[in-house]
């Protein structure tokens, strides 16, 4: 049953939010025995949110448009009062004082907060397997060997386990949303950024860092966008754009779009049998009438990986300075024979910092140190306006791109310990260009490969959240 | 451009972090191969391109200058293990 | 050693009177409990974003229009890495590539032009306490909005430096962004000598504009009598020296990066229109006009112009009144009885000013009558017409009465009386003061003069 369905049974009284919520708990808790996508489970908060729900139907109130839907949340969202960690031991124990922005907009419409999903640490990888120490790797429901992908993987796991309505409060820095929702064969849409407030968000990189959502379907992923969206006072990015109707899009009949085949994208590096499913797809829209053309991004693939991550990390490394000891988080005894502070502080950062966290936050210190920083980070931030350029003008020919979301299905967990930190780095090819551009881009399942799902990407312009779910829509209904 | 070990002892200070020698090793691996590959950018002429800071157009948001509650002194301390008198305790500076 | 052969440059933050941090709504005044005017922002809690405080930008502005500066037209901010307990998040929000003000300058009282390099906004750091083997934190500092002033190194002396801060707080007392009561000024110098090859020192910690002098000329003295290294040191007031703290074998590097939290600001040429308006005009220009206009003495002029209130009250009395007459009183009596009764010009109403110096004007009311008026409005409000009508104050120009006391004043003084026939003018100031003292300071003085010169 779909979202907007479901709610309006509960809406109607012929489904006990509070029942559901019960069964979703009790679903949630073995599944995640299993395959680990929680860092903390929420249940007692998603039964009060249901009380909450229940209450307001009984009274014949609105009880909102996520009316009694477990809702997920990625670990990096603070939740006032629940531990929020980002993945990261070093926020082992923090529970914050503010909860972000979007998530309390889902509870405001009705949503019931199920738990905070596991995510590499700090939204540092693209396997979920970069978790903090004592932090959990969630397994593929698909194959348990397998990743989920990552950051947002235990988001796009439970999404594609669960058995109960659903959505995933998932976050994007480089590809996190549509990464795991490909190789766990779920919708996974990440909107353009500052389309959604990142207030209480745990940041990776401010610049980049864009809150969005993955759903079992395109009009789940579409409702829960137009709660999340909107300017917000306490994020000066948020954008004022007016947020769109979006859940029409995905139920209303489909208009012609004309759609542009990313050509780097099917090429050299991406598995022959996910271009095939992706290309099949593409064939059956073309045969319904839709129009497409052929469009090249060289800089984006050609640059847009070294130009994200000396962005990403340059901002990183700042924002992860925060984290030594002192005001929150896991901390060491202050010895009064301590040599100083410096020392206090790397004893805390050294012992509490993941490994890959450590390299990103080194490579992010000297990508912006005084003799380098012209040639990483403000070099890096000239070829994004560039990338930006080129999307700009691939915009002006064709409404939305069309791409396989990532180049290979899920890997094996044994392939992924033999890769180095490059190759994990360039994993991300086909999902840093929309992500350095602040575009809207959305995956969705496209058939299987050995069993395992492959993810068709769309991506439209700022703004055309509209179009993206348009064309989402299409694919999934064909 | 070859990066040494000096440059990743120096880069760990300025972080604040502390690497065994064999950690140093395999940073000055990991860095050598990565900025090699991130150098390619070097290659875009960015001649008189303005830096993006952010992807979209947004500028202009301020806040108007009005006093409003924080969070008490007990809400504050809560969440660090080094306080005293409400103060938070920090190490010492040399 | 010759003024040209010290070189001395500062760098000044100045907290601005606002309502509210430059990032986050916590009060900037009221309460001392350390940690109470706090919260996650300030705090620097992970998922918290900066949110820009427009009315500190206005006052950057404001200051730069003020000295003559080039406004950016497009300003971001930055963030400063770098480890220390007093920064919450471990980076200060501060203004890097693109301050809000370039260039700008303040005229010394010698003509001397002190060249500003730049003007920008940054967050204060929180309050360290240090003891033996830790640190005690308070953040109610953390986040006060600041705007730090660079000046070119161009002052020649600790005298000239003590004299630009000064003329600086007066400015920015004119445009209204600094509070003098609950306001910090402080200053970081950097000195250099000649004789010691120009090595650079920096001295912190310099508290408003009466101790630069002091830590100036102590490090002055140092310098010529030890030798110098390149260091950071701090003034200690309480002990009046420096000590130092680091040296400085190379500059620190901060990694700069763009602040993504806070979108760039555009400066249009609308709002700087807006601005200019409320820019008022300054006091050496005020002063200098005053002079050409109303003929008044320079000096009290220039006293007068550096409090604007002062200044405001001058500008309106003379609209009723001699403007010499104004600028003497206000100037030689209401500064007086201010200082001595720790008043501020708000504490007297202008009406009642009005009313007094109409009385003088008129010379209804002698000096000595008007000094003893504004000496007890300084005290307590009252109308001093109806005084004067109540306690019967007027001048008295009766000749036979005052012809009494005269000869009451010779009769009594015969000492005066013979030193005055000796030749000693300075008697019969003696004897006027007698027989004034005796007319309780009202009668007319130019009948006194008259008739003590008949009577001899």
């Amino acid at each position: 049953m779909s979202i907007r369905q479901f709610v309006s049974e509960i809406q109607r009284g012929s489904i006990s939010a509070e029942e559901s919520i019960a069964k979703a708990i009790k679903s949630a808790g073995s599944l995640n025995k299993k395959l680990k996508f929680f860092i903390t489970p929420t249940f007692d908060l998603a039964a009060r949110h249901a009380h909450q729900v229940q209450h307001l139907v009984n009274n014949h109130s609105d009880a909102g448009r996520l009316a009694g839907i477990a809702v997920s949340v990625k670990d990096a969202l603070c939740i006032e009062g629940v531990e929020s960690c980002a993945g990261s031991a070093v926020l082992k124990g923090y529970k914050p004082l503010i909860t972000a922005t979007a998530v309390s907009k889902t509870i405001a419409s009705g949503g019931c907060i199920i738990g905070k999903t596991a995510q590499d640490e700090f939204g540092f990888g693209g396997f979920n397997t970069n978790v903090g120490q004592g932090f959990p790797v969630p397994l593929n429901p698909h194959d348990s060997l397998r990743s989920c992908g990552g950051s947002s993987g235990g988001a796009a796991c439970i999404t594609s386990a669960a058995d109960f309505p659903h959505i995933a409060v998932a976050e994007s820095t480089g590809g996190s949303i549509v990464n795991p929702a490909a190789f766990c064969g779920v919708v996974g849409l990440c909107p353009t950024y500052g389309r959604v407030s990142r207030n209480g968000l745990i940041d990776y990189a401010n610049s980049l860092d864009k809150i969005g959502v993955m759903g079992r379907c395109v009009d789940d992923v579409a409702i829960a966008l137009e709660i999340m969206a909107g300017k917000d006072s306490n994020d000066h990015t948020s954008s004022s754009v007016p947020v769109g109707y979006y859940g029409s899009h995905a139920v209303s009949p489909r208009r012609q779009l004309k759609v542009g085949i990313v050509k780097e994208s099917f090429g050299e590096g991406v598995d022959e049998r996910v271009v095939k499913n992706v290309r099949d797809a593409i064939k059956k829209v073309t045969d319904a009438g839709v129009q497409t053309a052929e469009v090249s991004l060289p800089l984006a693939f050609n640059y847009g990986v070294p130009s994200y991550y000396l962005i990403a990390l340059s901002e990183a490394s700042t924002n992860l300075a925060r984290y030594n000891g002192l005001l929150f988080g896991a901390t060491e005894k202050l010895s009064s024979d301590s040599k100083g502070f410096r020392d206090f502080f790397a004893s805390v950062r050294t012992k509490y910092f993941g490994a890959e966290a450590k390299r990103r936050i080194l490579l992010g210190t000297f990508a912006r140190m005084a003799g380098w920083r012209d040639a990483y980070y403000t070099k890096a931030l000239q070829v994004r306006q560039l990338i930006i350029q080129e999307y700009q003008r691939a915009f002006s020919q064709v409404d939305v791109l069309v791409s396989p979301t990532m180049p290979f299905i899920a890997p094996k967990f044994s392939e992924i310990s033999q890769m180095s930190p490059l190759q994990n780095y360039m994993a991300d090819i086909l999902t840093v260009g929309p992500n350095l551009a602040g575009l809207p881009h959305m995956s969705l399942p496209c058939g299987t490969v050995e069993g395992m799902p492959v993810g068709i990407m769309f991506t439209a312009p700022h703004f055309r959240e509209d179009m993206l779910i348009h064309a989402g829509g299409m694919h999934e209904s064909i | 451009m070859q990066i040494t070990k000096e440059t990743i002892i120096n880069v760990a200070k300025s972080s604040c972090i502390n690497l065994t020698d064999k950690e140093v090793e395999q940073f000055l691996v990991d860095f050598n191969s990565i900025l090699d590959a991130f150098s390619k950018i070097s290659e875009v002429n960015t001649k008189d391109v303005q830096p993006a800071f952010h992807s979209i157009e947004i500028s202009d948001v301020t806040r108007e200058d009005s006093a409003g509650k924080g969070c008490t002194q007990e809400q504050a301390l809560s969440l660090s293990k080094h306080t005293s008198r409400g103060l938070f305790v920090g190490p010492k500076i040399l | 050693m010759s003024p040209s052969e010290v070189i001395i440059g500062l760098e000044v933050h100045i907290q601005l009177k606002l309502n509210s941090k430059l990032f986050c709504s916590c009060s900037t005044v009221g309460e001392e409990e350390p940690n109470t005017r706090v919260c996650p922002i300030c705090l620097g809690h992970p998922g918290t974003k900066p949110l820009l405080n427009k009315k500190a930008v206005d006052a950057a502005v404001r200051l730069g229009l003020a000295l003559g500066s080039t406004i950016n037209k497009k300003i971001n901010f930055s963030r400063k890495q770098y480890f220390y307990p007093d920064l919450a998040k471990n980076y200060q929000i501060t203004q890097y590539e693109i301050p809000v003000a370039i260039s700008g300058s303040i005229v010394l009282s010698s003509g001397k032009i002190i060249d500003v390099a730049r003007i920008h906004i940054e967050e204060d750091p929180a309050a360290l306490t240090h003891t033996d083997s830790t640190s005690l934190i308070d953040y109610n500092r953390s986040g006060i909005p600041l705007i730090e002033l660079v000046t070119k190194p161009v002052m020649n002396s600790p005298d000239e430096a003590r004299e630009f801060l000064n003329t600086l707080l007066t400015i920015i007392g004119y445009l209204d962004i600094f509070d003098q009561n609950t306001g910090i000024m402080k200053a970081d110098a950097n000195i250099s000598i000649a004789e010691k090859g120009f090595t650079r020192v920096e001295i912190k910690n310099i508290l408003g504009f009466k101790e630069i002098e002091r830590a100036l000329s102590y490090e002055l003295a140092r310098q010529k009598a030890h030798p110098v290294v390149r260091e950071t040191r701090s003034w200690d007031a309480v002990a009046g020296q420096t000590y130092s703290m680091r040296a400085k074998e190379q500059e620190e590097d901060y990694g700069y990066i763009f602040e993504p939290d806070i979108p760039p600001i555009n400066i249009s040429a609308e709002y700087l229109e807006e601005l200019k308006k409320t820019v008022p005009e300054l006091p050496s220009t005020k002063s200098e006009r005053w002079v050409k206009e109303h003929k008044i003495d320079a000096a009290d002029s220039k006293i007068i112009a550096s409090e604007l209130q002062l200044a405001l009250l001058f500008e309106q009395l003379i609209q009723h009144h001699n403007p010499v007459l104004i600028a003497k009183w206000l100037r030689r009596e209401l500064l007086r009885v201010l200082n001595l009764s720790g008043k501020t010009v708000a504490d007297i109403k202008p009406d009642r000013l009005h009313e007094l110096f109409a009385l003088l004007e008129s010379k209804t009311v002698t000096d000595k009558i008007g000094q003893k008026l504004i000496e007890e409005l300084a005290k307590s409000d009252f109308s001093p017409r109806q005084r004067v009508e109540e306690q019967k104050l007027g001048v008295i120009s009766d000749g036979e009465f005052i012809a009494k006391l005269c000869k009451d004043a010779i009769a009594q003084n015969p000492k005066a009386v013979s030193d005055y026939k000796a030749g000693e003018e300075k008697a019969l100031h003696f004897l006027f003061g007698k027989v004034m003292a005796s007319a309780k300071g009202k009668a007319k003085p130019d009948v006194i003069k008259q008739i003590l010169k008949e009577l001899l």
